[in-house]
């Protein structure tokens, strides 16, 4: 079963999308304009929480744009994200706002001729509200009395009270905790909080969409899945499947802020349906910035573990702050345990998760989707727990880290499977070597302005959120591979590339599995129309689960050109091979043992058309019934300024499990900006609002910075390797990177940071005000003598 | 604050109000339309500061007139004394690589170079970053250490005054209404004088948490003709010359600058803002004064080059009085982008950006931050990376626009070697941020054909990619200035 003795996977190649990308011929959805295309705009809420009393589009109108306001569009709640079941999906979304619960909350929408006039028609708009108190702390918003921003939602079909601002909980538990502590000689605790910092993917959200004569739509979106786009879009506006068509396109970056439909797509939707002409929409940065956002996190986490270090337990409390939409808060809450005790194993769970509307961004997922959260805790309280037991917190990881013939929580408590490849010792043994960990030493031991630091942070991501049985959460893709009449592959996927390479990776796949030369396979574009159906690109699970499927239909593909050959060869169908061969730029099928009995692939699809048979070609599904972890490492040494709290990252090894390696290019970037983003989170980026619901940064950029290539490490202290794992579940052994490349990042620097000063950080980003405001602490407190 | 105040969102993609466009080819009639626009006209220089406010709303001028066609603003001109004459339309990035100042000046090259990016650096000028009259703005308080001079004009004749009485509080200066600024001058540095500048920040490209200059002459270990300013930390750029007291006659010690950094911050008077908080202030205020000192106590030893000789005045076009142009109505300009000329027709407070990816249906150039923050949105205009999103289409007008699709070769498709090297190095990930950093980074290797790390860094500052971590696009421009070689 494990081959690796592969010929275009695991090979570096210049990506097929290269000359478009950095020629400016690539297309995003924002570059796209039709002919009669309309300019949309939205007018936004400036209160965070308001009735609406009156809307008086009449001047708008006078100027000859078209204006859509509530009671134009379909009296349907929804939930743009559509990748949890129906019977446990949440819906409190309308096209535009019954009533506002964020700043910059669509409340009516405007077209027009052109971008100017669009805004001025907007702005000509009158809304009177009448404002209402913010919520913007989850604590606050959970309290009695507090004011309420919603009555109702629907769940599933059911309409649902909710109390106290509480959207959804999740408790869970496994085994007997009480026993556990009970039994248990040590603890460590702690209460971590993390931000809902932004995304910042530099294409902002767009849409353009065309009504069709027979009552249909295209629609171009920025998204990461057509088909869920499509699907939510049949449901609120009630047209059939067969007449939407959305199409695949390139992506601008999203790091998880277009699974769901965007915001924007219903309303440039309603507005083409409604002016008859095509109408293209694109959130402004300002607008964007307040549309989405991480989940914050509030939880209180308690290890138990025995004196040499057998973990027993764990306990956890968690409020997560989801904005003022349940986009896909009742999952998150499941993952985030999920995250834990797939880290290592607590056999002993009691859980309760709680997801609280405020008057914020509404939280999606973002790289980790809850994990780095998770890890920040867990890998924190490890150190902790090694420190308090004078074990090696590397010798503790290994002790307990969930690995090979273990079963871990894929994506939450339904989502359960077996680790079946595990690369985490030869990860650590090389990080180990590289960062010099056994030269580490005890923060006591340091002195100076500059202190140095080596902190790890150990994680992983489940690939897909594939398992053997249907769960919550919806998981499966499919493929379509078809022989061209020259011996070229088309690959038609609805799989989404936001920039990692997954098309790179499926084209990989599939000339590996037919010997066909990479050049002569194309991921081509395609849209709902021409594609079976994908779940997302998400959850890690491009390569896994997309390039699961192209190979699966590509093994079909071959079965049948086996077939299909040995008509013309003369030969039994299982006599036959395939080989790449360069010279000739084909696949030839060949018989070992009579040489002479052979014939390209071009030979053979060209003779299946002009004789008049038939197209060589296979459609299928595929369910992943694995979603096995990618495990990464990161060891980092970091220098601490005592003076002013900065933080500067000295060394780095970066190391990710991935079985197979498909594009190594492509997965030392996974490294790379997981680095970059994980250190944005660790150090930099807050998101900060205000009490009346606004950020502080206000939409711009200028306060919301994400790390540069300043603060991105000198090449040669950037240290990227793979394990070599063959993942027997995956494509020709690949499992995914993608998240698992963050995840770990903001436990690595707040445990390098304790290594390098002795102080530990619960809360991000830790900034230079907060590192200075500790020291200052810690240094009263020698001078007070209260050690 | 009034918690039920309406928080109206503004829009980063346009300029959404209206105004008259005018370009003055004269001082004069710089000053003429000032007066006739009575206090409602703003003058444009390298619009990196106007007209983000603009977009912001924070700034809604009647009038805007573009003065950068007015010949003769744009020197550096070194007088037989010693005495420096900057004209107020220098750019940050022709003050950093002047030789003259590069070896008189270092605390002001420094101070240049620390601008949020390349691209704010080339079109920013120095009169812009003091006439803003931002507590933050990055060349005050050297200009302020080397005790700098501003001559206004107006059309009742010029006046000089000190930089200091210059900065009155946050966003304004005593700069009338009529007003123009026509020039500065650094008196003739001290002989064996020398200055230093060093910036806090949230991330390197970034405006300042805090910032700090000194001047100073070095007499064997004695500290001499020392001045202190520092940005950021009060309602102006400021003087601090009870520090330098402290400072000027003392011997060098590590002492001496702790007990100068105490009473920075003691003497400052910060805020807490998105940016940082007071506290902090106060101390990294302390830090940058010991850091700073530490810094440039050795080099001042070294003895100095001979200056170097005044640069060559550049040529300019006499371009005749353009008459006021508002929004309302279009007017043709011919752009001449990536080597075609091009007649198109814009409003007043249409952006380059805007009428590339709309009118010239070059979409290869990219709208993220609407505010010179991301330079997703960069183009080179006469070989120099600028911003298109805070560029007037009517002002690019004769200028030479290249966009990314005008990396090619135009005849054989060829692509430039720099493009090459980001295939080879796989250095995009989604691409959307992949033109902006290629016009960059094609700009750097332009003006430095073989840099190193550090230098392609800093060229790229302020180029943001979410997806990469950068490390690829370093790899991808370094092995293309290999190919170079």
């Amino acid at each position: 079963m494990e081959n690796k003795n592969f010929q275009v996977v695991g090979q570096i190649t210049p990506r097929k999308d290269g000359v478009a990308r950095v020629t400016g011929q690539e297309k995003y959805t924002v570059d796209m304009t039709l002919p009669r295309m309309l300019y949309g705009r939205t007018v936004c809420s400036p209160y965070a929480h308001a009735r609406i009393k009156s809307i008086d589009t009449s001047a708008a109108e006078a100027m000859g744009a078209v204006v859509l306001t509530f009671k134009d569009i379909p009296p349907i709640r929804y939930n743009e994200r559509i990748i949890t079941v129906e019977w446990a999906l949440h819906k409190d979304h309308y096209i535009l706002a019954d009533k506002v619960r964020r700043m910059g909350e669509p409340v009516v929408a405007v077209a027009a001729e052109t971008e100017a006039l669009a805004e001025k028609a907007a702005r000509a708009v009158k809304v009177e509200y009448e404002p209402l108190p913010v919520l913007i702390d989850p604590r606050e918003a959970m309290k009695p009395g507090a004011a309420p921003l919603y009555d109702t939602v629907m769940y599933g079909d059911k309409e649902i009270k909710i109390e106290n601002n509480i959207a959804c909980t999740r408790d869970v538990i496994e085994g007997d905790v009480d026993k556990a502590f009970a039994e248990s000689d040590v603890f460590v605790e702690g209460t971590f909080k993390t931000h809902k910092i932004y995304h910042a993917q530099m294409e902002p959200k767009s849409v353009l969409c065309r009504p069709e004569p027979d009552g249909g739509i295209t629609v171009w979106a920025t998204t990461q899945s057509i088909h869920n786009t499509r699907i939510v879009l049949g449901q609120i506006f009630d047209i059939p499947l067969s007449k939407i068509n959305v199409k695949r396109m390139a992506v601008g970056g999203t790091f998880g802020s277009s699974i769901q439909m965007n915001s924007v797509v219903p309303i440039g939707v309603a507005l083409a349906l409604k002016a008859r002409r095509p109408v293209r929409l694109t959130l402004t940065r300002e607008e964007d910035m307040h549309d989405h956002g991480r989940f914050g996190t509030d939880a209180h986490i308690k290890i138990g573990a025995k004196k040499d270090g057998t973990l027993t337990g764990v306990e956890m409390e968690m409020i997560a702050d989801l904005g003022a939409h349940i986009i896909q808060g009742y999952s998150f809450l499941g993952v985030s345990i999920g995250w834990v005790v797939s880290l290592y194993r607590l056999p002993n769970v009691r859980y309760k998760g709680v997801g609280v509307y405020t008057n914020k961004a509404p939280g999606c997922a973002m790289q980790g989707y809850g994990n780095p959260q998770a890890t920040l805790a867990i890998e924190s309280l490890l150190d902790e727990l090694a420190e308090k037991l004078g074990i090696d917190p590397l010798q503790l990881r290994l002790k307990n880290y969930v690995g090979l013939g273990m079963t871990f929580w894929g994506q939450g408590p339904m989502v359960r499977s077996i680790v079946w490849s595990d690369g985490v010792p030869e990860l650590l043994g090389k990080g180990q070597e590289i960062i010099g960990w056994d030269k580490r030493e005890s923060p006591d031991t340091k002195s100076g302005r500059f202190r140095r630091g080596i902190g790890l942070g150990r994680g992983f991501h489940t690939t897909s959120a594939g398992a053997p049985q249907p769960g919550d959460v919806i998981d499966f893709s499919g493929a379509l591979v078809k022989v061209n009449q020259d011996g070229s592959v088309d690959v038609v996927t609805a799989m989404v590339d936001h920039g990692g390479g997954t098309w790179e990776a499926i084209a990989k796949l599939v000339a590996e599995t037919l010997c066909v030369p990479l050049d002569k396979v194309n991921v081509v574009p395609s849209d709902t129309f021409s594609t079976v159906y994908d779940v997302c690109t998400h959850a890690t699970r491009g390569t896994y689960a997309g390039g699961g499927a192209a190979v699966k239909v590509a093994e079909q593909v071959k079965k049948e050109i086996f077939e299909t050959a040995a008509h013309y060869l003369n030969v039994q169908p299982d006599a036959l091979k395939l080989r790449m061969d360069h010279e000739q730029g084909q696949a030839v099928i060949y018989v070992p043992s009579i040489p002479d009995r052979k014939m390209t692939l071009k030979q053979l699809a060209s003779r299946t058309w002009s004789e008049s048979w038939k197209t060589i070609a296979a459609v299928d599904s595929y369910r992943p019934t694995n979603c096995p972890p990618a495990y990464v490492t990161i060891f980092l040494e970091i220098e601490v300024d005592t003076w002013t709290g900065a933080v500067r990252t000295l060394q780095t090894a970066l190391g990710v499990d991935c079985g197979t390696v498909v594009n190594p290019d492509g997965a030392v970037g996974q490294l790379e900006g997981g680095l970059s983003r994980g250190l944005g989170m660790a150090l930099y980026e807050d998101n900060e609002w205000n009490d009346q619901g606004q950020l502080l940064s206000k939409g711009y950029w200028v306060d919301a910075k994400t790390p540069g290539i300043m603060e991105s490490p000198a090449l040669k202290d950037l240290n990227t390797h793979f394990a070599d794992t063959y993942e027997p579940t995956g494509p020709l052994g690949a499992k995914g990177i993608g998240e698992a490349a963050l995840n770990p990042v903001p436990a690595a620097y707040a445990n390098a940071i304790y290594n390098a000063i002795g102080i530990r950080f619960y809360e991000l980003p830790i900034t230079p005000e907060k590192i200075l405001g500790a020291l200052m602490e810690q240094e009263n407190m020698v001078k007070e003598g209260v050690h | 604050m009034d918690k039920h105040a309406p928080n109206e969102m503004t829009n980063s993609h346009l300029l959404v109000r209206n105004f008259d466009y005018l370009e003055a080819s004269t001082i004069g009639e710089a000053l003429y339309w000032l007066e006739q626009y009575d206090g409602r006209a703003r003058l444009l220089a390298g619009g990196t500061d106007l007209i983000v406010l603009m977009k912001m709303e924070r700034l809604n001028p009647g009038a805007i007139i573009n003065i950068t066609k007015i010949p003769g603003l744009n020197e550096i001109k070194v007088n037989p004394n010693g005495s420096v004459e900057i004209g107020p339309l220098v750019t940050i990035h022709t003050l950093a690589m002047h030789p003259h100042i590069r070896v008189n000046f270092p605390g002001l090259a420094a101070a240049c170079l620390s601008f949020g990016s390349t691209q704010i650096e080339t079109m920013g000028t120095i009169g812009g970053n003091l006439c803003n009259g931002s507590p933050a703005a990055d060349t005050a308080p050297v200009l302020l250490t080397l005790g700098a001079e501003l001559t206004l004009a107006s059309r009742q004749g010029k006046r000089t005054l000190s930089l200091e009485a210059f900065f009155l509080s946050p966003g304004k200066t005593d700069l009338k209404p009529t007003e123009m600024l026509v020039g500065i001058t650094l008196p003739a540095p001290e002989p064996g004088s020398t200055s230093v500048f060093l910036k806090a920040s949230r991330v390197v490209a970034d405006l300042a948490k805090a910032s700090l200059a000194i001047a100073f002459t070095r007499q064997g270990e004695r500290i001499t003709g020392c001045k202190v300013a520092m940005g950021s930390v009060a309602p102006t750029p400021i003087l601090l010359p009870n520090v330098a007291e402290t400072l000027n006659g003392q011997i060098f010690s590590q002492d001496l600058l702790a007990d100068a950094g105490k009473l920075v911050a003691e003497t400052i008077s910060p805020i807490d803002d998105v940016r940082s908080s007071a506290w902090y202030r106060r101390r990294i205020a302390n830090v940058l004064l010991q850091d700073a000192m530490n810094q440039a106590w050795p080099l001042a030893l070294n003895p100095k080059p001979a200056s170097v000789a005044a640069p060559q005045a550049n040529g300019h076009h006499h371009l005749p009085l353009t008459k006021a142009l508002g929004t309302d109505h279009l007017t043709e300009v011919e752009l001449t982008v990536n080597g075609c000329k091009t007649k198109v027709w814009v409003a007043a407070n249409e952006l380059l950006l805007n009428v590339l990816r709309e009118k010239l249906e070059l979409t290869g150039t990219k709208y993220a931050c609407g505010i010179g923050e991301c330079s997703a949105c960069t183009v080179q205009i006469d070989g120099k990376p600028m911003l298109s999103c805070l560029v007037l289409a009517i002002s690019a007008a004769g200028k030479e626009i290249t966009t990314v699709e005008g990396l090619q070769d135009p005849k054989t498709g060829e692509l430039d070697p720099l493009q090459e090297a980001f295939i080879e190095n796989t250095a995009f990930q989604c691409g959307y941020c992949t033109p902006g950093i290629l016009m960059t980074a094609k700009a750097l290797l332009n003006e430095t054909p073989d840099p190193d790390e550090g230098q392609v860094r800093h060229y790229l500052r302020g180029n943001n990619c979410r997806c990469t971590g950068y490390a690829s696009i370093v790899r991808a421009v370094l092995s293309c200035a290999d190919h170079q070689e």
